[in-house]
């Protein structure tokens, strides 16, 4: 198991070099680059200014130098300076990140907590009200736009009811409501239509008709051996669900003025600044591969078959390892 | 079938009653308004810094400890004067709060008052002797001496390139301690504009062992009203007042204790904290709720016309573009008051009333240009002298107000059978992309940055200029305007400055369409705050809230 975890976050190494050449080629190819953006807030400047500034962020050499650069120094753990603010990019992304994660699992809770038992109900009652209503439910919150949702939110609770504040992080978790319900309202759609398909295919299985047979209770029946099985594909839609809210909750970041790393990218995007945005990608890709991995552990802990199979392929190759040292030999 | 449809009609009927709910803001109830009216709200039509509230406090009045301020459309991404990215207004804003500068501009925008600097000295406008004040200390406690003002412009040449800090220290050759409170600073050249560059927000004197031990953060230290508490790069700035302010005459009514300034992206989040009471003012409070805060007795409106013009610039580097007669038949073609009214309604200030480019509190406006008037017949007549064939021209822009203004535009050109093809970019992309010495761009609408002081215009007019967008290029406006930076005598000046004015409105490079009145809210009670016609210069150290 330890080595399969290891091996998946081996495997961050490649992910990182790929995304990172990506992610500074599109930036190249973006028009601007960080000297014009440097000089088009600039009063007035000379051509030495534009040489010198240029030269300063090696400008003047080919990207896959800079790239190069960059990458020496990200294994160093230097994450650079901010090309227009001249911060630090790891500070700044850390002042960010615990807003993110707060707002991202604050939502992952919202959303199991109602998805999985609505999903339960209305797999348990499919064809019937609470079936239809769950359905209009999930159609509706994965139709709306999460911006719209927001704005919905803040105008009936902060606007009209007053009993919640509007936006920002001055309120305590009283600040988080909000914000949280509106991100985890999609994913809450999401998961409970995922745990609603996952439940019907596992209800019409033979091992539960069997259980039945058995005089097993029916509340036995889907806690125990329908819910167990089922947790697999809902815990993969969490996971993807959790990984956006994580890479992308720049909407709902910028409705409730929440100072969460989306804002941070996006703000760095329209700056052109390079080393931030890279910077985010980055620590954003790895949060994101890490949540992955913790998917993956998951299974393991729910379905033996699955941790079987982690344990197996270690083994194997192992052996396989033994093999070719005794044919070696 | 018949049981699912009535399911799906309880559920339409949920969502309509959760719309109709949010719908229900406070005060809807009351009677529509017209539209917007900002020919009513404080400030409309004056000229000059504008300050609320206009009616007296009562003695026994009670102010808030903690005042909140929304800004809008500038992130706070940096609180270091050297750094690029402190050229935003709103970060301005808080160096005036936080720094000190040597001089400060009254606010007739003429005369120097004195700052840390008590007097200054000079015969020719290239030696300056200044007497700094005595007993003044830095938020960590240092005393301020000559020292930091000689870091300060240094520091500004060396780490600042880019920044604005470096463009307004760029002319000082040396800069010298002659004692603790004296300094000597000498520029490459004669500049008359250096004493208001003294004056600027990013001008502000720091603390040199603060900036060494904490680089992020060392640049928060200044000898200013306020003390930067908390800064979230990117989302707000939590100052509290400085009790050892040495400005003990500063003329304001009250300096509240805590004073936190919030980036706010969106319009309608802003309306509601304020509606709420979270935030006592906002900045750039949306034009359609602007009617709701008219008729409310508990806000006030308050609306400044910014200095900056809106306006169009042609590339003159460009084969279309730079040709005299396509330029002279789009100036034929534009309905300004239409162009205006389209993209900003009545918040487009319509006081166009001549056709220089320049802002209207800048000094030495030459009013006696005429605007090209709109004339399709004569518009057609030149752009059939001008080289222009049909193909595309890209009009190239960014923010809200300017793309919907470029939108009428390529309505109104298309008329005369000009084919505009709209490139919608964001600042940052716009100000990369159709940088001085770019050949790609053809023609810019945007807004160009104009302070009171005749210096600044130069960003637009001559090579190198920061918003010189069109590639501008006049030797003889040039040489004017380098002569005008050596001129003393302010009747010599002022006849340099319009004989600029001529000849950049003769090439048609660059043409004003309208100005933007912004709308800002206060709830109110608020009060203190200064409004400048340049925003960058508004003034809210003196900002309170009165509770009772």
């Amino acid at each position: 198991m330890i080595r399969f975890i290891l091996k998946r976050i081996l495997l961050l190494i490649p992910v990182i070099i790929g995304v990172s050449f990506i992610v500074f080629a599109l930036l190249e190819a973006a028009p601007g680059d960080v000297a014009d953006a440097i000089i088009a807030r600039a009063g007035e400047v000379t051509a030495e200014d534009i040489e010198a500034i240029r030269a300063a962020h090696n400008l003047d050499r080919s990207m896959f130098y800079r790239y190069g650069v960059y990458m020496l120094n990200l294994i160093q753990g230097d994450l650079g300076i901010s090309d227009i603010t001249g911060l630090s990019v790891w500070n700044t992304f850390m002042q960010r990140l615990p807003n993110t994660l707060l707002l991202s699992f604050s939502a992952l809770i919202i959303g199991m907590a109602v998805a999985v038992p609505m999903g339960i109900i209305a797999a348990r009652n499919a064809g019937k009200l609470s079936d239809n209503f769950a359905s209009i439910f999930t159609l509706v919150g994965m139709s709306m736009p999460v911006f719209w949702i927001g704005l919905i939110l803040i105008q009936v609770f902060s606007g009209n009811l007053g009993i919640l504040p509007v936006a920002g992080f001055d309120h305590g978790w009283r600040s988080l409501i909000l914000p949280a319900i509106c991100s985890g309202l999609s994913l809450t759609a999401s998961t409970a239509r995922q745990t609603r398909s996952s439940m019907l295919e596992v209800l019409k299985s033979d091992y539960l008709r069997t259980a039945r047979a058995k005089g097993t209770s029916e509340d036995m029946v889907i806690r125990k051996h329908a819910l167990s099985n089922a947790w697999i594909p809902i815990i993969t839609a969490a996971g993807s669900s959790l990984c956006a809210q994580l890479a992308g909750s720049v909407v709902v970041e910028s409705v409730f003025a929440w100072p969460g790393i989306g804002r941070l990218a996006a703000e760095a995007v329209f700056a052109r600044d390079t080393t931030t945005v890279m910077g985010t990608i980055i620590l954003t890709t790895v949060l994101y591969v890490l949540v992955q991995l913790l998917v993956d552990v998951l299974y393991a802990f729910i379905d033996p078959r699955i941790k079987s199979q982690y344990m197996n392929t270690s083994k194997k190759k192992k052996k396989t390892g033994m093999e070719k040292e005794a044919a070696a030999a | 079938m018949k049981k699912n449809r009535k399911l799906i009609a309880l559920a339409l009927g949920m969502v309509m009653a959760l719309t109709l709910l949010a719908a229900c803001a406070p005060g809807t109830d009351g009677p529509p308004a017209d539209l917007a009216r900002p020919e009513d709200a404080i400030g409309a039509g004056e000229e000059g810094v504008i300050e609320i509230p206009t009616t007296d406090i009562a003695a026994d009045a009670q102010f808030a400890d903690h005042v909140t301020v929304i800004v809008d459309n500038n992130v706070l991404s940096v609180m270091n004067p050297f750094s690029p990215a402190a050229a935003g207004t709103s970060t301005n804003w808080v160096f005036t709060m936080v720094h000190d500068r040597l001089l400060n501009l009254d606010a007739d925008g003429a005369s120097f008052n004195p700052g840390l600097a008590l007097t200054y000295e000079t015969t020719d406008f290239q030696t300056f002797r200044l007497t700094l004040r005595e007993g003044v200390t830095f938020h960590n406690g240092d005393a301020f001496t000559a020292a930091d003002v000689v870091w300060t412009i240094t520091a500004a040449q060396e780490y600042g390139l880019g920044s604005s800090a470096f463009d307004q220290w760029r002319p000082v050759q040396t800069v010298t301690a002659i004692d603790d409170f004296t300094v000597e600073i000498v520029l490459e050249n004669v500049d008359v504009d250096f004493l208001f560059a003294m004056t600027r927000p990013m001008s502000g004197i720091l603390n040199e062992r603060a900036w060494r031990a904490h680089p992020d953060t060392g640049a928060h230290i200044g000898t200013g009203a306020f003390i930067i508490d908390e800064f979230i790069s990117g989302d707000l700035v939590r100052m509290s007042r400085n009790h050892n302010w040495w400005n003990t005459d500063h003329g304001y009514e009250h300096i509240t204790e805590n004073v936190t300034l919030r980036f706010v992206p969106e319009m309608p989040t802003r309306t509601v904290m304020v509606q709420t009471g979270e935030a006592q003012f906002s900045f750039g409070t949306p034009p359609g709720d602007m009617d709701w805060f008219m008729d409310s007795p508990d806000f006030q409106v308050v609306t400044t016309t910014s200095n900056d013009p809106q306006g169009l610039a042609f590339n003159l580097a460009n084969p279309i573009t730079g040709d005299y007669y396509f330029r002279r038949a789009v100036l034929h073609a534009l309905d300004r008051e239409a162009i205006g009214f389209g993209a900003a309604g009545p918040w487009a200030d319509g006081r166009m009333t001549d056709g220089t480019f320049w802002g209207y509190t800048t000094q030495f406006r030459n009013t006696n240009i005429p605007i090209i008037p709109r004339d399709l017949d004569l518009a057609r007549e030149y752009l059939e002298r001008s080289s222009y064939n049909g193909e595309p021209v890209t009009l190239t822009t960014a923010i809200m107000t300017n793309i919907m203004a470029s939108q009428i535009i390529q309505a109104q050109l298309l008329e005369i059978g000009i084919n505009i093809v709209l490139d919608e970019t964001d600042s940052a992309g716009l100000g990369a992309f159709t940088m001085y010495g770019g050949t790609e761009h053809q023609m810019v609408m945007f807004f160009y940055l104009m302070t009171p002081n005749a210096g600044s215009v130069r960003h637009s007019f001559v090579p190198g200029g920061g918003q010189n967008r069109a590639n501008f290029n006049n030797p003889e406006v040039t040489a004017l305007l380098d002569e005008a930076r050596v001129t003393v005598d302010l009747a010599q000046r002022e006849q340099l400055y319009l004989r600029v004015q001529e000849l950049v409105a003769e090439e048609l490079a660059y043409t004003s369409i309208f100005w933007r009145r912004f709308g800002n809210v206060a709830a109110n009670g608020f009060g203190g705050i200064r409004l400048n016609p340049d925003p960058a210069s508004h003034d809210l150290r003196g900002v309170f809230y009165v509770v009772g």
